[in-house]
């Protein structure tokens, strides 16, 4: 049960749903609520003020603009494979969405509601990095767009501002190779750590999973990590701060990421 | 706030708290008690529905948000005819529970993951134990859950039913 009662909207146009959001400082957006409910449930947060934006129609399309592919913020897990761009262009994303929860949370949650929440053990958010995605939000006055990489900010923390809405995720489809690695403890849970790899030319660029704060994004020359593995592998935990819990060790955690690019390598010799 | 949900064929027009999760509607407003709360943190699946046609966790979800939505919670597989849901008699014919509890649950997600399988496909093990990763069962009898969804795959085949 959720103990604490809110204000429930369920506007109809991105406009009127905006409108809501600048009436109250205290409003949160919900797409499907596979997380935020239960975030709600545990009274680990409570709004005055729910602004649901399932109906609003604009959000739910996906298209083709010049390089990218264009994903409405409340598209579905479970819808992303009905799209014949996203499975022949992004096939990745597939294998991570369909991993995503269980079936049931996969009918209700959206991506950009996946993408908004900011999670360190977000697959999809690996994957947002890794194929250095972007994100398109609009507030009142505007719309603006950040990359994956400056959207995370911390733990649950993100770029996005409380007057603004995702209306979309764009990624570019100007990379190879792309790799999923991930190790998890039981059947619908989060990463103990993972690893989104995408190659953009002469340099591969890592989604990093479970492994600090927030999703991490490094990218590291092709050559440097065939030749110097070592080495290249110290930059990449520089800019990592795993936490050790009960289900593991920071050291671990470590070992499972060098096993991670060492599969890649093994995948994709030069 | 004002809601209208349809839950087995049968409209409820209502007045619900914003903070009311559907689970509790269907159980506490419409006063069908095969749904069931296990965990409340969106892991067991034993409150698992159909919402719209899609198996979804109803602790999960406000009855706000399901406001003109179409559900079928298990009561909803019985069609009065004195016949049970194909799901249903192949959970009893390879007793694919024991203590009952997440059978409810159990039984709504295989109808799911059955309707959502395209014509002429025909399920795997491991794809049957994934379609069911969304719902635990604490007395460990997986086995027999996973031969009742194989056998319901055959009953619906072989009778060529759709399920609803």
């Amino acid at each position: 049960m959720i103990l604490s009662e809110f204000t429930y909207k369920k506007p109809k146009s991105l406009e009127e749903a905006l409108d809501l959001l600048s009436d109250t400082d205290d409003s949160k957006i919900i797409a499907g609520g596979q997380s935020l409910i239960p975030l709600m449930k545990m009274g680990l947060t409570g709004f005055e003020q729910l602004v649901d934006i399932s109906q609003i129609t604009d959000l739910k399309s996906v298209k083709v603009v010049d390089d990218f592919v264009e994903i409405g913020s409340m598209v579905r897990h479970c819808d992303l494979e009905n799209y014949d761009v996203i499975v022949s262009r992004l096939p990745i994303l597939i294998k991570i969405a369909s991993q995503i929860g269980d079936p049931q949370v996969r009918h209700r949650g959206t991506i950009g509601g996946a993408i908004a929440h900011g999670d360190p053990a977000s697959d999809l958010a690996g994957c947002f990095v890794a194929l250095k995605g972007s994100v398109v939000l609009s507030n009142k006055k505007g719309i603006r767009e950040i990359s994956a990489n400056d959207f995370y900010k911390g733990f649950l923390e993100t770029g996005l501002n409380d007057d603004e809405i995702i209306v979309s995720i764009k990624f570019p489809l100007n990379f190879r190779d792309a790799e999923f690695f991930k190790v998890s403890k039981r059947a619908q849970d989060w990463a103990i750590s993972g690893l989104v790899t995408a190659k953009f030319k002469d340099e591969l660029n890592l989604g990093l999973i479970s492994m600090g704060s927030t999703t991490l994004g490094v990218s590291v020359r092709i050559s440097d990590l065939y030749d110097n593995f070592e080495s290249t592998f110290e930059s990449i935990e520089s800019v990592c701060s795993p936490t050790q819990d009960i289900y593991a060790t920071k050291n671990f955690r470590f070992h499972l990421l060098r096993v991670f690019l060492r599969g890649y390598m093994n995948k994709h010799p030069i | 706030m004002k809601v209208s949900i349809v839950i087995n064929q049968q409209r409820y027009d209502t007045e619900v708290a914003s903070n009311m999760l559907l689970v509790d509607f269907i159980r506490d407003v419409a006063k069908l008690k095969a749904t069931n709360v296990g965990c409340d943190t969106t892991t067991c699946g034993a409150c698992t529905i159909l919402l719209n046609g899609e198996s979804v966790k109803s602790c999960t979800i406000l009855a706000v948000q399901a406001d003109g939505a179409d559900i079928v919670t298990l009561e909803g597989l019985y069609t009065g005819d004195g016949t049970l849901h194909p799901v249903v008699q192949a959970f009893g014919r390879s007793h694919g529970l024991q203590c009952g509890f997440c059978t409810s649950g159990m039984v709504m997600a295989a109808v799911s993951l059955l309707s959502s399988v395209a014509d002429g496909q025909v399920l795997t093990e491991d794809e049957i134990r994934n379609g069911l990763e969304g719902n635990l069962c604490r007395c460990t009898g997986y086995q027999n859950i996973v031969n009742a969804v194989k056998l319901a795959q055959d009953l619906l085949i072989a009778g060529d039913n759709i399920i609803s």
